[in-house]
């Protein structure tokens, strides 16, 4: 049968692109107009393809999602891949960016009955990656920040610096990635959390704030004066929590003015 | 087209720039690589890491951008931005060779990010030597395009893949990349001899050539860049030295990527060999 009589590469690649998407079995027209090698059948062939796509697509989301992958182990973290890819095709033309739907996935996977933080988990770990390829921006030292209070300039957190919070220790569970074994049962990871990301050259860097620290630093991620950020401040945090969170502030130069 | 031959290499062996190396390559090492050359699509739309590896490596060697996305060979219309990131990022990296695939790799709304192949016939022909002109025009500089590695052929086909890549030289002004690794695979798969494919290119028009170890399943090669040069690869290699030497060459290896002296090594190989041809 003649690709350009019956069906032309256009409508072909349609045909080709559905099946190997849906991991669909071709049908026997659509393969008459592949010729089978002498070492591997038509049929073989497209199944070659379907293969190799669900495999790249799963590699990329354990390379994303390392963390999670590594928590629910191969059976379970496949299984949610394989749902995840037949639901949400790639639109980025970087394979690497594959997966920006994947935490809202798992929140609506039944899987997550069996793990509570695999949303959470995967929030964090894909908002990692979103930061992994920001920009390091500059930040202001300690003593610009001082020069910037004493002119009244407004300060906000740098865009290569992200606060998330979570209801489980997400830090303790992201780091199990590269622990020799399982210790997830060893501790209690039922405990909200509270997180900066930042950059420091190059890397990624968690710091744990407290909860009143981490909502006083939230309110800097709209510009605001020192006196319009101390005024917010009210009496839920301790001074010396202020004072700690000053200090890191500092030391990590993410505010900028 | 501007000209992008002040930026050749000198050392003609180079490898693939891949994220498990970047350490090591942090410390500026004295190596033998002569060039690197990094996936396009990993590096254009990223201000992290990865950018700032390359940039320091660019301070040090020619670099070549080979693209995974860019679908020549598809129906749907360009991804603009795409083509729009790209031009960009060449301008910025200033690489010596752009490079991406003869093939389409999906839809517009559904990238496979694979290699898919097309019938070598004259109305694609004529579809894909039109692509290649808009696109090249667009970027403002030739690229090259690779020979594919196929688990398929298809019925309609009234070219072999080396005839068509020679039509489309007649055609267009684009450059070749050879890939000595998809020839091997694909003539294993189906049964011919590879300097068939060799005799057939006008290797003036190519201007990279990539190696890398395939692997074996069910008697058939799969292209998957996952192991060492095998013996076979070499003589290939070694009878298209007989006819051209020169030719930037790539070593590649993309899966369980080993550390960076293990490439080295392999690509001393293939210096010794290029050197022995020389004399």
């Amino acid at each position: 049968m003649s690709l350009e009589k019956y069906m032309n590469q256009k409508q072909f690649n349609l045909f080709f692109v559905d099946i190997i998407k849906n991991q669909k079995i071709p049908s026997e027209d659509f393969l008459s107009h592949i010729i089978d090698s002498p070492k591997l059948s038509a049929k073989r062939a497209i199944e070659v393809y379907q293969e190799d796509y669900m495999a790249r697509l799963t590699e990329a989301l354990k390379n994303t999602f390392r963390g999670t992958y590594s928590l629910i182990g191969d059976d379970d973290f496949n299984l949610l891949a394989k749902e995840y890819i037949e639901a949400t095709p790639s639109l980025s033309s970087d394979l690497d960016d594959y997966g920006d739907e994947f935490s809202e996935f798992c929140s609506r996977h039944g899987l997550s009955n069996n793990y509570n933080f695999l949303s959470s988990l995967a929030e964090f770990e894909w908002e990692f990656r979103l930061l992994f390829h920001k920009e390091k921006s500059n930040g202001l030292t300690a003593e610009e920040i001082q020069l910037a209070i004493a002119e009244e300039d407004k300060l906000s957190l740098v865009s290569s610096c992200k606060l998330l919070s979570f209801n489980f220790l997400i830090s303790e569970l992201y780091a199990l990635k590269d622990a020799s074994d399982d210790n997830s049962s060893a501790f209690d990871y039922q405990n909200p959390e509270w997180l900066v990301l930042y950059k420091k050259n190059q890397f990624i860097m968690i710091k744990t704030l407290s909860q009143s620290q981490w909502e006083f630093l939230k309110y800097l991620e709209t510009p605001k004066t020192m006196m319009e950020w101390i005024s917010l401040a009210q009496n839920n945090i301790e001074a010396s929590e202020i004072q700690e969170l000053f200090e890191f502030i500092s030391a990590s130069e993410i505010v900028s003015n | 087209m501007e000209n992008h031959k002040l930026l050749q290499p000198t050392n003609i062996f180079g490898v693939g720039l891949r994220s498990p190396h970047y350490s090591y390559l942090d410390s500026r090492p004295a190596t033998k690589v002569g060039w690197f050359e990094v996936i396009s699509e990993n590096y254009f739309r990223t201000n992290g890491r990865p950018r700032a590896v390359l940039d320091k490596i660019r301070a040090d060697f020619p670099v070549a951008c080979h693209g995974v996305s860019l679908s020549i060979a598809s129906f749907d219309d360009f991804d603009w931005k795409y083509l729009e990131d790209l031009k960009k990022f060449f301008a910025e990296t200033e690489p010596f060779l752009v490079s991406d695939h003869l093939c389409f790799t999906g839809l517009a709304k559904s990238n496979l990010h694979n290699l898919l192949p097309f019938a070598y016939t004259n109305s694609n022909l004529n579809h894909v030597a039109d692509r290649i002109d808009l696109v090249q025009s667009f970027l403002g500089r030739p690229m090259a395009f690779e020979n594919l590695s196929a688990y398929f052929n298809y019925r309609d086909s009234t070219m072999t893949e080396a005839e068509f890549i020679g039509e489309l030289a007649k055609k267009t002004d684009c450059h070749f990349l050879l890939d000595l690794n998809n020839i091997l695979v694909n003539s294993h798969n189906n049964q011919t001899d590879p300097m068939d494919f060799i005799q057939k290119i006008n290797l003036d028009r190519v201007k990279e050539i990539h190696m890398a170890g395939f692997s074996v399943r069910e008697g058939f090669y799969f292209d998957t860049h996952s192991n060492p040069l095998y013996p076979e690869l070499i003589k290939l290699y070694e009878k298209v030295l007989e006819l051209k030497k020169d030719i930037p060459v790539l070593y590649e290896w993309d899966e369980n990527i080993p550390e960076f002296q293990i490439l080295e090594n392999q690509i001393n190989e293939l210096r010794k060999i290029h050197e022995s041809k020389a004399v």
